[in-house]
């Protein structure tokens, strides 16, 4: 027996080394060293190669596919593969001269009909589709006309975020294929969890790319990203478009590394806010909501949690470098004002009376629910902020962490009186986050809910001339202001880390164009 | 033998089931509107209610909960463990080409979590309460206690910053697979050593040995001849249950050193909450799980005579 027993052990450990051996697959053969490859460290992976999938999962694949228009490091819109267009009177009819002699990767040439058919290729309610088109019209070979049932002003940010796909990229049954686009890159392969792998386009429209080849891998953990950076495994990462948002924290020991450097790109226009649960006490009462605005020092709290970077929102949800040319500057807000603070609660009833440092009213104290998730690190923290921060003016905060899934339906079902929210990622035009929160037709998605405002932003879509949108936009924010449905924090920094052998790099265009400066980039030792 | 494999097999069976009912109640339980969540996994956070009821009708989320289940199972019978929601692809499909690195993974840490535990285990148990069994067990106590985040994110600052050695993340060669393994393997060597050396320590005090000692055998014969083999009993459970976590996926571990396996693959399909992926995993961990049991138990009853015959 004892002799089976070793043998069976010996087994064991010998079959459990032929299977290691036999599962690796022979060592990836030391790659090439390609001097002009660049190396990606992502957070997780993309959902899929059709161009259907909404953001950030997509940011790879802008590489691959182009949009008519994009978004520059500015979020202005610029012409990519249309040259110029212009907009009708009436808003509802606008037509896109296309660049001439543009060619798919297999040499399909690119025109109005592709247009056409990238736009209808998913029926509505895919996101390639504007809301309200009523037809897609390719007038010649290089014109095409949109023409939509009603005006609709955001119409050239929906296009910059609707990648144009080869026809030949699908099966005759209309079944997706293979990525086919006009981009600087082409996939070479992806091997799914681990990494994608694309190379360039010799015959790109805007010059052949300097890099051979683009290689994303993906590396969940942030800390373990940064380290792959130090160790130059990896040569770039950090924005948030490629889930590969880098820690806080870890930023300022990346800075001191003489090789690294750290690029930051102008912060997305998403808000990062506190909301209040406007439907029950006490947070139905104004006083007690421009009280906690006044008692958090929102300046103070993103610089101590989320840096520097970060756009501290003083003067509310437009006060962030990318929509400054929106903000309503004749309105003050609040600013930091404790003494303030105390008043508005003392006006509304709430008194310390039993000396415990809580304020209470008709013998209930002054205690709330904050909900959140830990959506990004920082957010916890911001949390934490917040309620020191509103001890001091006699609020008890009670912290309550849930997962996404949770908060949404405690959303909706208003089990809270104080909730962290974020932005809405899509394009740098303010009005989708507006219209995601207060909209009314959201229904108990709404998180504010006021009928002056839903036409306000109804009006935000329909008007197309930008002197009169002005006009909508400030009124919209003395609404915000005069309400304060939520204490506007910060919007998120974009921060991307670099290898200092990567040159000609700089982040662009929002929250899709991460990579999008990767075709002019190149390598030098 | 075989009817006692036999019985042991339907038991799986009944258990897989078990395990089908609880992942999908605990599915349909789970907080949020599922059209919902799969719809901002798929398109982002811009949406409107119809595209929301558009998915929910187009993914068959409108039907009753049985009709969903029985639907479920009946696929499962058939080997078709569905498509994923948010890339449509084939759910096993996806668990199978993930599944080698998992079992890579899990083969070499164990393999080294017994090279070192077996051993240590051992020369503690016999050296009872002097220097050496004293050493070994604060290792082992540290080993047992120091988190595997935290060890991981240390051996890639060690031996691939500082030291540049090893590679820090990735998949593919034999110097990717160390420091996982060394993160994996010493924290269950630390478990197991403990485990080898009290039952180890349980055997050495038996009548039988103490009569092997009376009879002269020399130290060597006794404990490799006598107390070893059955001191092993308990081991052998104990890693038979580690096999079987560890086939589920180390899922700190994968994530920390972009391991992809199945661990990843289920928190990632939990963060995007993919129904059909988070199932088909859940389904599949369990039914590895069961397996390795089994494995276990016919093992244990070939070794030990008294179970075999127990109920005959």
């Amino acid at each position: 027996m004892n002799k089976r027993i070793t043998a069976l052990l010996i087994c064991i450990i010998v079959g459990g080394i032929l299977a290691v051996a036999g599962c690796i697959t022979p060592p990836e053969e030391v790659s090439k060293e390609l001097p002009q490859e660049i190396v990606i460290g992502m957070g997780g992976d993309i959902k899929g190669l059709e161009p259907v999938y909404g953001c950030p999962w997509g940011a790879p694949l802008r590489l691959i596919y182009e949009t008519l228009v994009m978004e520059d490091a500015d979020l202005k819109i610029q012409p990519l593969l249309a040259e110029s267009w212009e907009v009708s009177e009436d808003g509802k009819v606008w037509t896109f001269h296309l660049n001439k002699g543009i060619k798919f990767h297999d040499g399909t040439p690119f025109n109005a009909s592709v247009v056409k058919f990238s736009f209808e290729y998913k029926p509505a309610p895919y996101r390639a589709l504007p809301h309200y088109t009523k037809s897609i019209d390719a007038i010649d070979e290089y014109t095409v006309k949109f023409v939509l049932n009603k005006p609709y002003a955001p119409l050239l940010r929906d296009v910059s975020s609707a990648p144009i796909m080869s026809p030949t990229a699908v099966d005759e049954n209309g079944e997706f294929k293979s990525p086919i686009g006009t981009g600087p890159f082409k996939l070479d392969k992806w091997v799914k969890g681990q990494k994608i792998v694309l190379v360039k386009n010799e015959n790109y429209w805007r010059g052949s790319p300097k890099l051979e080849a683009v290689t994303f891998k993906i590396i969940p953990d942030a800390s373990a990203r940064a380290m792959a950076l130090e160790t130059g495994e990896i040569d770039l990462t950090g924005h948030r478009a490629g889930r590969g948002v880098l820690y806080v924290s870890d930023i300022p020991r990346l800075r001191e590394k003489p090789e690294i450097k750290i690029v930051e790109g102008y912060t997305q226009p998403c808000v990062n806010w506190i909301q209040f649960n406007t439907e029950k006490e006490p947070f139905s009462d104004l006083k007690v909501r421009k009280a906690v605005y006044y008692g958090i020092d929102t300046q103070k709290m993103v610089t101590a949690v989320v840096g520097e970077t970060a756009a501290p929102l003083l003067q509310g949800p437009l006060s962030m470098p990318s929509t400054e040319h929106l903000l309503n500057r004749e309105l003050t807000w609040y600013p930091y004002n404790p003494e303030k603070a105390k008043e508005l609660l003392a006006e509304a009833g709430w008194k310390d009376t039993d000396g415990d440092g809580f304020r209470d009213r008709n013998g209930e104290q002054l205690k709330v629910t904050f909900v959140l998730s830990a959506f990004s690190p920082e957010l916890p923290k911001i949390a934490e902020v917040a309620q020191a921060q509103l001890k001091e003016i006699g609020m008890g905060v009670k912290l309550q962490m849930v997962e996404y899934g949770a908060q949404q339906m405690m959303f909706e079902k208003g089990q809270y009186d104080m909730m962290m929210q974020m932005g809405v990622c899509g394009h740098g035009d303010p009005s989708l986050w507006f219209n995601y929160f207060f909209h009314s037709k959201r229904g108990v998605r709404c998180a504010f809910k006021d009928e002056q405002l839903t036409t306000l932003i109804d009006r935000l879509y329909t008007t197309v001339d930008s002197k009169d949108r002005l006009k909508v936009f400030y009124e919209i924010q003395e609404i915000m202001e005069e309400d304060a449905p939520g204490v506007f924090l910060f919007s998120d920094p974009n921060i991307v880390a670099v290898n200092k052998r990567v040159k000609n790099y700089e982040v662009q265009g929002g929250i899709h164009g991460a990579y999008l400066s990767l075709w002019k980039v190149y390598i030098e030792e | 033998m075989l009817k006692y494999i036999l019985k042991r097999l339907l038991l799986v069976f009944v258990v897989v089931l078990g395990v089908t009912v609880v992942t999908f109640s605990a599915m349909q339980s789970a907080p949020g509107d599922p059209a919902e969540m799969i719809a901002v996994a798929r398109y982002g956070e811009d949406l409107t209610q119809e595209e929301i009821e558009w998915v929910r009708v187009t993914e068959g989320l409108d039907a009753p909960v049985y009709i969903q289940y029985l639907g479920w199972l009946g696929h499962i019978l058939r080997l078709d463990l569905g498509k994923s929601l948010i890339t449509y692809e084939d759910v096993l499909e996806e668990i199978l080409t993930r599944f080698p690195a998992t079992l890579v993974l899990t083969i070499s840490s164990l393999i080294l979590s017994l090279l070192i535990a077996l051993p240590t285990g051992i020369i503690s148990a016999v050296r009872k309460n002097t220097i050496v069994d004293n050493t070994c067990m604060t290792g082992a106590l540290l080993g047992v206690s120091m988190p595997n985040f935290w060890l991981g994110l240390l051996l890639i600052w060690l031996f691939a910053l500082s030291l540049g050695l090893l590679p820090s993340f990735g998949y593919g060669s034999i110097k990717h697979l160390i420091l996982p393994t060394i993160t994996l393997g010493t924290s269950m060597a630390a478990i197991t050593t403990r485990l080898t050396r009290s039952s180890m320590l349980d055997v050495l005090n038996q009548d039988y040995i103490v009569t092997a000692k009376a009879k002269g055998l020399d130290e060597k014969t006794i404990l490799l001849r006598h107390a070893l083999k059955n001191a092993m009993l308990p081991v052998i459970t104990f890693v038979g249950l580690q096999l079987g976590f560890l086939l589920g996926g180390a899922v700190i571990v994968e994530t920390i050193f972009a391991w992809p396996g199945i661990g990843r693959l289920l928190v990632d399909s939990i963060y995007a909450r993919d129904f059909a992926l988070i199932q088909g995993c859940v389904l599949f961990i369990a039914v590895i799980f069961a397996l390795s049991n089994l494995a276990v138990d016919i093992l244990y009853a070939y070794l030990d005579p008294r179970i075999r015959y127990e109920k005959k």
